[in-house]
């Protein structure tokens, strides 16, 4: 008897097992499969939006150019979306913001990006500082992201996500200097979600690379140097 | 909740394929950023990233008619082309020192740290046929993949039922990694 499938689909988004669901993965090959299929959807899902990159106007030039435009779209597309800075108290602006918003509406396609960002910016969220995919070292088949929030509180949260709470040992989380010569422990991890406090006066930027190891449990508290999943935050 | 933006995301997919070039220059303001990311990830080189981002909208417009928006959508399209334009350009530019030194500074950084271009790719994808699944699959998604958030508290959340949200869970991923799937079938 192998899991219900909506249950394979709630461990592959990092919800926690029970231990009933615990016990049957550790020893089902086809059950922990179907948990990784999900692997790429749930991290694609999870990680954080992209920016992009604008290109320079030649790049919009030259596509005008070869593919014989009209002069309507010469303009180009990046250049136009410039919108006003955020609506401030000041009420000649505000007017100004919401005129901004109204030529946005009649443009029937900006709409849609305009319903987009709205329908975002109505659920409140943490403010999401920086996040990264974590992955597998060699002979490691685990899926994982780091996300770091600033809490409403001011305090910085390092929120961890693992395809399974395997390890040797146990599993301890790290945040590592780029020359890999420095780190520190954030703690244990169990299961495939755990959250960090990042300490106060931590500067991230020295220590970007997130890396979870299995540690043994031989009372040494340095790193095994044994790692399971790394990634490296974009701050 | 997001109905009226997958209605519009329908609507520039079909402009496109029916050849309004405002529809192109709309596709270029919301993708040309993250294609141009994505290149630059796998090509390692600003310049030959504008060129790739410039090839890939030439090509995309004169091969319109190959698109077809019942098919996939406009994002995961593109992002087909940018592929085979990369590889296309990699393979062109790999006698060129400047992308061996690259890519061997790459190396050096252990690549695993590097993000994948791919995973670009995977992105782009992802979010555009996140905003065509229906409600209120969208939205039981959203909070599952943005928020963090298990099922209980989607259940509560939205008040529906947790079994609902269970199948809802499942049928989406199940969707959603089939498009990706989808999306790695060559185009043009």
């Amino acid at each position: 008897m192998h899991l219900h499938d909506d249950a394979l689909a709630l461990l592959a988004l990092g919800e926690e097992p029970t231990a009933e669901e615990a016990g049957h993965l550790d020893g089902c090959a086809r059950c922990q499969a179907e948990v990784r299929s999900y692997g790429r959807v749930v991290r694609a899902g999870r990680s954080e939006t992209l920016d992009g990159s604008v290109p320079p106007p030649e790049v919009w030039e030259n596509i005008h150019a070869a593919l014989g435009l009209g002069p309507e779209v010469r303009r180009d597309p990046l250049a136009v979306s410039q919108p006003e800075p955020p609506v401030s108290l000041d009420s000649k602006r505000r007017s100004r913001a919401a005129r901004w918003v109204a030529a946005a509406a009649a443009a029937v396609l900006i709409a849609g990006a305009a319903t987009w960002g709205i329908v975002r910016s109505q659920v409140p969220q943490p403010e999401v500082l920086a996040s990264t995919v974590l992955e597998p070292l060699p002979s490691y088949s685990d899926e994982g992201t780091a996300t770091v929030d600033q809490l409403p509180d001011g305090e910085r949260e390092l929120l961890i996500t693992s395809s399974s709470s395997q390890a040797e040992g146990y599993r301890e989380v790290w945040l590592i200097s780029p020359d890999i010569t420095s780190m520190v422990s954030l703690g244990t991890m169990e299961g495939r979600e755990a959250r960090f406090r990042i300490p106060a006066g931590l500067d991230l930027s020295a220590y970007p690379i997130v890396d979870i190891s299995d540690e043994p449990l031989d009372g040494n508290p340095a790193h095994s140097g044994h790692s399971i999943l790394r990634g490296q935050l974009e701050l | 909740m997001s109905s009226g933006a997958t209605e519009e995301d329908d609507v520039l997919d079909g402009a496109f394929a029916a050849g309004e070039e405002t529809a192109l220059a709309e596709a270029y303001r919301r993708f040309a950023p993250l294609i141009r990311t994505m290149a630059l990830r796998r090509l390692l080189d600003p310049s030959a990233a504008d060129d790739a981002v410039q090839e890939v909208f030439i090509r995309a417009w004169r091969y319109r008619e190959s698109y077809s928006p019942d098919r996939s959508t406009l994002a995961a399209w593109l992002v087909g082309i940018s592929r085979n334009v990369a590889v296309s350009m990699t393979a062109s530019r790999i006698r060129e020192d400047d992308v061996l030194e690259g890519a061997a500074a790459r190396d050096q950084r252990a690549p695993h740290l590097v993000p994948d271009p791919e995973s670009v790719a995977d992105k782009i994808v992802l979010d555009a046929e996140l905003t065509r699944l229906g409600e209120p699959q969208h939205s039981i998604l959203r909070l599952a993949f943005h928020e963090d958030l298990t099922h209980q508290q989607i259940s509560e959340r939205l008040k529906l039922p947790l079994g609902t949200v269970k199948s809802h869970i499942r049928r989406g991923l199940i969707q959603l990694r089939q498009r990706l799937e989808v999306s790695d079938a060559p185009a043009r």
